[in-house]
């Protein structure tokens, strides 16, 4: 049933070259993104998981 | 409990609203013990299927114990209800911390616990039972399938609203993790269980052959990747910086980890199909990023690792951590192996053999086993308000469970590697030195033994873990309901504007988020299953093979039934030592009437594709009933029970039409020949019988049914080269 409806897809042999170009790109602006984050927002979500403390750590384990 | 928020103003900015709130500790509790009691059940099926593998006599010639039946049953276990349960606990217990809130609905939390305790119920009957689909790790028939559908969309409603009435501006990292395992893993078992039902416990998959094999391995692959794997990832970034009590070495890294990890995942599925009949193209594919896994699966482990840099004294000391580190590692180990498995030239020694599943239990027993102790460690005395019962037990338990990985899996290695070699050994004349499969099998028997001895190791560190958390618990006091406070998430937003615009935007990067992540590992699956379905060259038809005949397509789904797949293939790999052990390589025209494939991916026997015609019919008869009389040290369990269980010729008809409505070329208003043909060709067998070997038996006995497709085995182009 699926087939009826992928045997109309027209070039697919397209297919890959885009999700190269989707693939390449997307991790270019990523790297770049994380190399430019600003500091401080990075530094609050380091520590997130560690702010959140109610408790004194390390004394129950 | 949020009705009963307690609206502060803070003094010092009139806008900010200290809220008071109280974490849910009763779910995570009720997922904690599930999560015990599952990973004892299920480690306990292993030892006995380790067990049976070494000593068949332990199968109890019961048909609801066999370990055709019971190997799925542990990987279900394992995978779905210790692991899962354990999943949900973790998640359960961070989200509400790191957003700063209560999880979204009380309700939906215990929908989740129950519905997922129901369905594990469900797969404990019906595994044994025979009821399976025989698809790896999805095993279970369609109405589980559609309750475990529906059980997973309340988690991800639950952890969505959860997201959205969140108090913490921010989403941590995990967050990210357990939002990807939500979404592709509902995609994945959707996609994975598209069936056509012929009675509430039978159904056929849509897809046939390489196209039905090629989803089932994208999608068994991406169920390691992302049940087991990214939640514990997502896991390890919260649990590891709480028990080290210092930040994870790097969020950077930790971004990329994430994203490079759910873009390249869902690729590497063929993998699990190198030089099978699947289109060369699309193995390589695979092979390719699973290599490209490498660089964030190792930055992943990396990270962790390097969390603890500075702390590593404390690793000498506490329990919680020398898990952790183990399981980090584990990770690390497995990432490796995982890519070099996938290049043809290991795959080419490695598949098939116990290799893999030494590879599978290093991510099993170390990954997730000692990252769910770990995280237990931590979490129990804390929820209970005490301290852990016994460090030394803790530690006993650690090396325990260290031990028992490395007695599990060496020997495993070692056994994979060999019996991978000996099948390939030509004598200097040309002729396989191990020509009898069972060669291969005997020599390996003594690994099976250490085997079990590190799956004991590692079970009686799990009891003690067991008494160790239960002694804590009884020592302290739980905390249903833990109370916290925090900043309502409005508090910057202009009074008269009032929350909604702030928390619109937030709200719209969660979804958004959801919908990047979708499309990230919608990428992948689609270029590599569109093709496959659509292009018709991928699957070269061949005019000599025909439809099963109904007593053939009824013994397949006996064959189904009783698990043979998990230990016999049907696929002949194009090797010159395989051709000339089992005869003409597979190819992918050979499966298109095969609803399900059943190439299987292990050979504890030898491969069944080429059986038809190679043996009489008595010696199957025999064989089915005693393997060691047929094949003295056969490790096959008995099945006495298919000589005296009988089938229906009426419980046919339905499939003929069901296979007919799926694409198999059955004439119209074959149905009512059903009877006839049956009666025929089981007639003929039970003649054969009497003829070769003076058996007594009468044409409606699951045996002959079962015979009579093992004999169409692989015919079809043996036919076309007379």
């Amino acid at each position: 049933m699926f087939k009826h409806y992928f045997e109309r897809i027209q070039d697919v042999e397209i297919y890959p070259i885009i999700s190269l170009v989707i693939f390449f790109g997307f991790f270019i602006s990523l790297l770049i993104w994380v190399s430019v984050a600003n500091k401080k927002y990075i530094h609050t979500m380091k520590n997130l998981p560690l702010d959140l403390d109610t408790e004194s750590e390390s004394s129950k384990s | 409990m949020e009705g009963n928020v307690l609206l502060e103003k803070d003094q010092k900015s009139e806008s900010s609203v200290i809220e008071t709130f109280h974490y849910d500790n009763r779910i995570v509790k009720l997922f904690i013990i599930a999560t015990v009691v599952f990973g004892i059940v299920g480690m306990l099926v292993g030892l006995l299927i380790a067990i049976q593998l070494r000593f068949p006599a332990f199968n109890f010639g019961i048909q609801y114990t066999t370990f055709g039946r019971l190997r799925p049953l542990h990987t279900n276990a394992i995978i779905f209800a210790f692991v899962g349960n354990a999943m949900f606990a973790g998640v359960y217990y961070s989200m509400q911390r790191l957003l700063k809130t209560r999880m979204f609905s009380d309700v939906l939390s215990n929908l989740n616990f129950w519905g997922w305790q129901l369905i594990i119920l469900a797969a404990a009957i019906t595994l044994p039972l025979g009821f399976t689909t025989s698809h790896e790790y999805a095993e279970l028939e369609w109405p589980i399938d559609i309750a475990i559908a529906v059980v997973w969309v309340i988690f991800g409603a639950n952890m969505i609203g959860t997201i959205l009435k969140r108090r913490e501006r921010h989403l941590y990292v995990a967050i990210w993790f357990y939002i990807a395992t939500f979404v592709t893993v509902a995609v994945l078992h959707i996609f994975n269980s598209i069936q056509l039902p012929i009675g509430l416990f039978k159904s056929y998959y849509v897809f046939a052959g390489v196209q039905d094999a090629l989803v089932q391995w994208w999608y068994g692959h991406n169920a390691v990747a992302f049940f087991l794997t990214t939640p514990f990832l997502g896991l390890m970034y919260y649990y590891l910086p709480k028990a080290a009590n210092r930040p994870v070495y790097s969020y950077k890294l930790s971004i990329i980890h994430f994203w490079s990890l759910i873009f390249i995942y869902i690729w590497a599925g063929p993998h699990h199909l190198l030089y099978t009949a699947l289109p060369d193209w699309a193995q390589s594919l695979g092979s390719v990023f699973s290599i490209m896994l490498i660089a964030p699966s190792w930055g992943g482990m990396l990270n962790g690792l390097l969390t603890l840099r500075g702390a590593w004294d404390r690793v000498r000391e506490d329990p919680v951590l020398k898990f952790m580190v183990v399981a980090v590692s584990a990770y690390g180990m497995a990432t490796l192996e995982g890519p070099l498995l996938s290049l043809k030239n290991v795959n080419w020694i490695s598949h098939y053999t116990d290799w893999t599943i030494a590879h599978v239990h290093v991510g099993g027993l170390g990954w997730n086993g000692f990252l769910i102790f770990g995280m237990l460690y931590w979490l129990v005395p804390r929820m209970w308000d005490t301290k852990l019962h016994s460090t030394k037990l803790a530690n006993t338990h650690f090396w325990l469970g260290t031990l028992g990985i490395i007695f599990y899996a060496l020997p495993l290695y070692i056994a994979g590697f060999t019996q991978g070699l000996m099948w390939k050994q030509f004598t200097p004349d040309g002729y396989l030195v191990y020509s009898n499969f069972l060669q291969t099998v005997t020599q390996i028997l003594p690994h099976y033994l250490l085997r079990i001895i590190g799956g004991t190791l590692y079970f009686i560190g799990a009891i003690l873990m067991v008494y160790n958390l239960l002694k804590t618990a009884y020592s302290g006091k739980f905390m249903a309901n833990e109370e916290a406070q925090a900043p309502a998430l409005t508090k910057n937003a202009p009074l008269e504007a009032g929350a909604g615009w702030h928390h619109n935007i937030l709200e719209r990067r969660a979804v958004l988020f959801t919908v990047l992540t979708t499309v990230a590992i919608a990428i992948g699956g689609l270029i590599e299953i569109i093709p496959t379905m659509l292009i018709k060259s991928n699957v070269p038809s061949i005019a000599s093979v025909q439809p099963y005949t109904p007593l053939e397509l009824h013994g397949r789904d006996l064959y189904i039934r009783e698990g043979c797949v998990n230990c016999h293939s049907q696929m002949v790999r194009p090797f010159r030592d395989e051709t000339e052990r089992y005869g003409e390589y597979s190819k992918a025209g050979e499966f298109v009437y095969d609803h399900p494939f059943l190439w299987g991916s292990k050979r504890t026997g030898p491969d069944l594709h080429r059986e038809g015609g190679l043996r009489s019919d008595s010696w199957h008869y025999l064989h089915m009933l005693e393997p060691e009389q047929m094949s003295p040290g056969s490790i096959m369990p008995t099945y006495p029970w298919l000589l005296s269980q009988s089938f229906s010729t009426a419980s046919i008809v339905p499939k003929i039409s069901a296979m007919r409505s799926l694409g198999v070329p059955y004439e119209a208003g074959f149905e009512s020949q059903v009877a006839e043909n049956v009666d025929a060709q089981a007639e003929a067998i039970v003649k054969r019988l009497k003829e070769e070997a003076d058996i007594e038996t009468s044409k409606d006995k699951e045996i002959i049914a079962l015979i009579a497709y093992l004999q169409r085995l692989g015919t079809d182009i043996k036919a076309k080269d007379q």
